[in-house]
């Protein structure tokens, strides 16, 4: 709740549609940490102190435009947006400006936003000049991006342009292909089941379909028929590895091609290991750091005590895998 | 447009203030009300009279009526919706 000082102070921006009394809250809940100097942080930080919000420079000290290593404690987090000179990018929600030949972009991301969008977006641009004459302006705009993040008012990664005459614009990103699939909690609970049936060895299963429709196929894990038959170049038995079965896997993609679908994630399970790809299924999905199956992501189920502990996913982004987690379902 | 007949759930008396601290006090009140819960405005003057129903309607809240009081003032009686901003 406001005090009357406060509601004093901001009344202006307290009649704004999007703020009102909880937006000017969230304002001054929002701590910005500005790892940027010259003219852009000096205007930001004006703008947004005088909006009723939290500002810490970290630049360097002679303005440089370089981004620094310091950040804030991680009990401030979650009211934390960082704006960092391209092309770092925020640890979290923050935002990234950076130069172009035609002017300045600032990219806006949220806690949900993805992290390897706005790498490949930051890596394209130049860090600003500190000593730019449209630094005021940039300032502004840049305050006004942080208030909207504060607001919860951003897209997950949105864009603005600055142009070199000083015209705005919006700019927009490439679609994500970065994000692991949307699987219904019913599906994943038929994989769990599954892959729970084959413990105490690895499970292993792909979920196809296509946007609207995901659905598990169950696969044999073969590895134990390829230890058996060929021990030297098949080391590991089912328990530590999986493997499809080439002429499976085969009638796998033949089928989702003939239904419309697609091969979304291949899923097998770490029957008392830790969740996430082993350094060994980083080397089979991706030989030479290429991966093996371009859109393909993975899903890691990790049991413990016979139980399903936690998921996660893993999808290829800019030469790594970028994992997540994937909470599974309750009734598992 | 009278609706004398409903009770407010809380009140406010803004005839001392001046805009736009007549708007920002109605809708600070608005927005600490529970949806569907009434407030009572007291106004005076053309200005509030004016602005103040339409700036609680253009954030989705409904006017219930705006009636003149023998003392010269109006009352207001604004239903908090929880499409209201």
């Amino acid at each position: 709740m406001l005090t009357e000082p406060q509601i004093q102070r901001y009344a202006r921006q307290v009649l704004l549609r999007d703020v009102g009394e909880r937006g000017q809250e969230a304002l001054g809940a929002v701590e910005v940490e500005l790892q940027l100097g010259g003219a852009v942080a000096e205007a930001a930080a004006t703008y947004l102190r005088a909006g009723g919000t939290a500002v810490r420079c970290t630049s360097a000290a002679d303005g440089a435009w370089a981004p620094t290593a310091a950040l804030l404690s991680e009990s401030s987090a979650a009211g934390r947006l960082s704006v960092v000179a391209a092309p770092a990018t925020p640890e979290r929600a923050g935002l990234v400006v950076g130069s172009t030949a035609g002017g300045h972009v600032l990219w806006s991301v949220g806690a949900e936003g993805c992290r390897a969008c706005l790498r490949r977006l930051a890596a394209a641009l130049a860090p600003p000049e500190s000593t730019d004459p449209a630094s005021v302006q940039l300032g502004s705009v840049l305050a006004l991006l942080v208030q909207r993040r504060a607001l919860g008012l951003g897209a997950p990664l949105e864009g603005v342009e600055v142009s070199r005459t000083g015209v705005l614009g919006t700019v927009t990103a490439a679609p994500c292909t970065h994000r692991p699939p949307l699987v219904p909690d019913g599906v994943l609970g038929e994989l769990i089941r599954h892959l729970a049936g084959t413990l105490p060895d690895e499970g292993c299963a792909v979920l196809v379909g296509r946007e609207d429709r995901v659905r598990v196929v169950p696969m044999h894990n073969a590895q134990a028929a390829h230890h058996a038959r060929d021990p030297a170049a098949f080391p590991r038995t089912a328990r530590t590895a999986f493997s499809f079965d080439p002429r499976a896997w085969l009638a796998v993609l033949r089928d989702t091609d003939r239904a419309g679908e697609r091969v979304l994630a291949i899923a097998h399970s770490h029957p008392e290991g830790a969740s996430g790809l082993s350094a060994e299924d980083r080397r089979q999905a991706a030989p030479d750091g290429q991966p093996l199956w371009p859109g393909v992501a993975y899903l890691v189920v990790a049991f413990e005590g016979g139980r399903p502990r936690s998921g996660r996913w893993a999808v290829w982004a800019d030469g790594d895998f970028l994992e997540t987690a994937c909470p599974l379902p309750e009734a598992t | 447009m009278r609706s004398t007949r409903v009770t407010p759930d809380a009140r406010i008396d803004i005839t001392r203030e001046v805009c736009p601290m007549t708007f920002v006090r109605t809708r600070i009140a608005l927005e600490r009300l529970p949806v569907g819960a009434v407030l009572e405005v007291r106004l005076k003057g053309d200005e509030p009279v004016r602005n103040v129903p339409g700036s609680a309607r253009d954030l989705g809240h409904t006017v219930l009526g705006l009636e003149p009081l023998e003392d010269g003032t109006w009352r207001l009686l604004l239903r908090r919706e929880g499409t209201g901003c």
